[in-house]
């Protein structure tokens, strides 16, 4: 047969009245059918496992090896708790002053043996002290 | 005494601005009018996913309740219905990344009509024919097709809806034409 535009056209009709026919249409519904999720509902999740996965590769990044910390940072303050032992200044402490007293003669003196109204003999010269001095030359 | 009015003795446009004025039930007569005859398009246009037709009638529609306060008056709510439902489409196909077919075979058809092809098909294979051929089509030329020829729009209505030229539209319509004759041709000889 002769084939013109209108045949075709006429088929291409023929097959959209067909598939018009199949159709199983839905009546009217104003909503959307799927269950709409608020925004921040669903930016929560995503915003706690973006930073969890940050922290995980800023963790593998520089865990270990500071170098490529101080390539990217300047400067790096490290912040630490140091316990500072409280002193103060100046320790005031009441000591019991010691009581001097005049030294005894029975303690501080040479002359325990000597008997009452003797003379101490020190303060003489080696030829008054009777003493025979060549016993003490070492031979 | 409140008199009901026909809504079905309405144009499509009354029904719109009624629409636009807030009368829901004017919307869905025009849901009534038009979803069937817009699903079967869809259909046609995504390949034959029926459920994703429904999906983007559906969605159409909505587009455009949305949208009910912008309606200009005597603006002609076929090329906006199929405008939305273009868009949809084309959306659709750039998420898919679908390459176009057979591009260069169509732009090297002539633009003149060429004259009747003989044929030896009967009605139905003729049928079976032109779907494979349609089929086979890019999908921006099925579309231009199926407004321009199945859906019965005019030049202006589908160059309004596709943002083409009129004289875009007609010489791509002439090209189209040639290209199809040429493959029922071709598909006796198979």
């Amino acid at each position: 047969m002769k084939l013109d535009n209108q045949q075709i056209i006429d088929s291409a009709r023929r097959q959209r009245d067909l598939d018009t026919s199949s159709m199983n249409v839905q009546p009217w519904m104003r909503h959307r059918k799927s269950i709409q999720v608020p925004t921040w509902l669903a930016a929560l999740p995503a915003a706690a496992i973006v930073g969890f996965l940050f922290g995980l590769f800023v963790h593998k990044s520089f865990s270990g090896d500071t170098s490529k910390l101080m390539a990217a940072a300047d400067t790096v303050f490290v912040t630490r708790q140091v316990m500072v032992p409280q002193t103060p200044d100046t320790i005031i402490r009441y000591v019991e002053c010691p009581i001097i007293t005049k030294a005894n003669k029975t303690t501080h003196s040479n002359t325990a043996s000597l008997s009452d109204g003797d003379t101490a003999i020190t303060g003489h010269s080696i030829d008054q002290d009777n003493i025979d001095y060549s016993m003490l030359v070492m031979r | 005494m409140i008199f009901a009015i026909n809504l079905s003795r309405l144009s499509d446009e009354q029904l719109m601005e009624r629409a636009a004025d807030g009368n829901e039930r004017a919307f869905a007569e025009l849901y009534n009018r038009y979803a069937r005859r817009l699903q079967s398009f869809l259909f046609r246009q995504l390949a034959g996913d029926s459920e994703l037709a429904a999906d983007f009638t559906h969605d159409t529609f909505l587009r455009i309740f949305d949208a009910r306060h912008q309606y200009r008056q005597n603006q002609s709510f076929q090329t906006w219905l199929f405008s939305v439902a273009y868009n949809l489409c084309k959306n659709r196909y750039r998420h898919l990344q679908v390459e176009t077919k057979a591009v260069t075979m169509i732009e090297r058809q002539p633009e003149v009509e060429q004259p009747e092809v003989e044929v030896h098909l009967n009605r139905e294979e003729l049928d079976v024919a032109l779907r494979s051929v349609l089929n086979s089509l890019p999908d921006d030329d099925r579309m231009l097709f199926a407004l321009r020829f199945e859906e019965d729009l005019t030049v202006a209505q589908t160059a309004a809806i596709m943002q083409l030229p009129e004289g875009t539209v007609k010489s791509r319509q002439h090209k189209i034409m040639n290209y199809i004759k040429q493959q029922l041709r071709d598909y006796e000889t198979r």
